[in-house]
């Protein structure tokens, strides 16, 4: 029988999120097991059943139960969040489906929470995603404050944080996470103000937010890095950047760094092969996320003046030298800046967005063919992978809730 | 405590060079609500911890008919089917496409009313792995379904006045739009 459910029934009206564990209500356990199989919008929507259920659908204990269910390996279990001039979900499996149809891209539109007048979409980003999670972050340039909300666009509950004890200067990156061994949800923001000559006299600040706490602090102790990528990305219960360092007066993507949320302790992750000498000008490169494994993707010139995308995955975390060539993109299948996201079919399709305002496509490595899912607004977007889950972003829906 | 020659729940009971062959095929028989009698055979039931306990923590002969007082006729037979199928394919290499194809078949000529109270049957026979496929199918059957099935299906009061239901609805409105109600 369900072992963290006590006996006591209790009647009133629980709103969601904010139910202790200790007010749930005794359930039959079948009826436990068959709801904590479902999607999140079916039990947003069972909520409405009865009183009982409602207190279920909401007890943190049942939440992380729903969330452990969810197959982290299905592509099918995903949704992509897109930011344009609104908040959108598309559903991954709507979008493996529209490979075999034409048409526009089913999505469905986001509330999101109107926070100040002044601040507009296009002052958000999006940070990262954890768990059902978002984490946003409000950054307008011209400011020196940042502002961090978490949010769930499923529940559509929103948290916005405390302000972090962090002038963010010129150089700043974030990161979002959840940390199984303390079970608390983290933000991490990191802010440089670096020179090109010397590394000396330079500012350089990490601050970690606590979800359980609520609140920021800072970290000391801690190896400086300096043009480092923005957002992170999140494996492993660790956070990724790409690291430039300056080599005969040029930023050159040097090697990956990466913060054990856990431990909050900077490492560096080597690249898998010394980018080619003559590459040099032309090269970039970016950390993402495939197939829940770390990606890293080059962008080299290519021989004929195009660009080469090639994506390497770091199959097995533990092991260094388990570096794999995913794929190799010429430029003559897509001649743009690209971006790549997740490998998200059993064939290996891999969903792209090319250029900050490019269109979205699938890529077909095997047939080196790309079907566009969604056409170039003309507008810059972002986008990101989450799993749709019922998880606050007030509590975390964690064990020791205050 | 019998001896394994006796435990033979078939009507002869004989000692001898032919005890060997009746040792093979043990069988342990159990009565559902309905009065029908089932013989399974003693792989198959142990499976079935309620029955694995039944006869072994007290060392119960099996030549004792366990009554289960909770199980209709039509669930045993589908427990069985089961049962004696993964118990098949726990012997085979690669079973998965097996399993899944037998799995889908199953299910098929069940309504989800049926598939409930099979569920609650395999809980209450405690059969883990059952009872998991089960929940899982169930889940997949109603969870395109609106408020008021699911209602019926579970046999659930509706305890919200009209305010506090419009009130819970309002919460996410999107979860009750776009719903697939297929007749079942």
């Amino acid at each position: 029988m369900s072992d963290a459910l006590c006996s006591r029934r209790q009647k009133q009206v629980v709103h969601s999120g904010s139910a202790p564990s200790s007010e749930s209500v005794d359930l039959d356990c079948v009826i436990v097991e068959i709801l904590s199989r479902l999607p999140a919008k079916s039990l947003l929507r069972f909520r409405c059943v009865c009183k009982a259920w409602r207190a279920l659908i909401s007890d943190p204990y049942f939440i992380r139960k729903h969330l452990s269910r969810i197959n982290t390996k299905s592509s099918t279990s995903y949704s992509l969040l897109l930011k344009e001039q609104i908040f959108r979900s598309a559903e991954y499996e709507e979008i493996l489906k529209s490979l075999s149809h034409d048409g526009p891209l089913p999505s469905r539109r986001l509330d999101f929470p109107v926070l100040d007048r002044l601040v507009c979409i296009s002052n958000i980003r999006i940070v990262g995603s954890c768990n059902g999670l978002i984490c946003l972050v409000v950054d307008i340039n011209a400011e020196n404050f940042l502002t961090f909300m978490l949010w769930n666009p499923c529940t559509g509950e929103c948290q916005v944080l405390p302000q972090p004890p962090v002038h963010a200067s010129r150089g700043r990156f974030f990161g979002f996470g959840y940390d199984s061994i303390t079970d608390d949800y983290k933000v991490i923001l990191g802010s440089y103000k670096p020179g090109y000559s010397s590394v000396e006299n330079v500012e350089f600040v990490v601050a970690v937010f606590m979800l359980k706490r609520g609140s920021w602090r800072k970290l000391e102790r801690l190896n400086r890095y300096f043009w480092v990528s923005c957002e992170g990305c999140l494996v492993n219960e660790a956070l990724h950047w790409v690291l430039e360092e300056v080599e005969d007066g040029w930023l050159i993507a040097s090697k990956m760094v990466s913060f054990d949320l856990a431990e909050e302790k900077f490492h560096e992750i080597p690249f898998p092969y010394p980018p080619n000498p003559n590459d040099r000008l032309g090269f970039t490169a970016q950390v993402g996320i495939l197939n829940n494994c770390l990606a890293l993707e080059f962008m080299t010139m290519g021989d004929r003046g195009g660009w080469n995308l090639k994506m390497w995955v770091l199959k097995d975390y533990g092991v260094k030298g388990s570096w794999t060539e995913v794929t190799s993109i010429p430029s003559e299948v897509v001649d743009d800046e690209y971006t790549c996201m997740a490998c998200i079919s059993d064939n290996g399709e891999i969903l792209m967005q090319l250029d900050v305002a490019g269109p979205l496509a699938l890529y077909n490595p095997k047939e080196k063919t790309y079907k566009t899912l969604m056409g170039y607004g003309g507008y810059w977007y972002e986008t990101a992978t989450y799993i749709e889950t019922l998880v606050s972003p007030l509590t975390g829906s964690t064990d020791a809730v205050m | 405590m019998s001896t394994s020659t006796d435990n033979n729940a078939s009507i002869t009971q004989e000692s001898g060079p032919s005890a060997a062959v009746q040792d093979i095929q043990k069988k342990i028989v159990v009565r559902t609500a309905d009065g029908e009698v089932f013989n399974l055979k003693e792989e198959v039931a142990m499976e079935i911890d309620i029955i694995k306990t039944f006869f072994q923590e007290d060392s119960i002969s099996y030549e004792t008919v366990m009554p289960l007082p909770n199980v209709e006729g039509w669930e045993m037979v589908k427990v069985i089917e089961y049962c004696t199928k993964h118990v098949e394919l726990k012997h085979k290499v690669d079973g998965y496409k097996e399993r899944k194809a037998f799995q889908a078949l199953f299910v098929q000529n069940l309504s989800t009313k049926s598939l409930l109270a099979l569920t609650n049957t395999a809980n209450y026979l405690e059969v883990k792995y059952l009872l998991d496929f089960l929940c899982q199918a169930v889940s997949e059957q109603i969870k395109n379904k609106d408020v008021d099935y699911v209602r019926e299906l579970f046999g659930v009061e509706n305890d919200f006045n009209d305010e506090e239901y419009e009130q819970v609805k309002a919460e996410a409105p999107w979860a009750h739009e776009n719903l697939n109600n297929d007749l079942h």
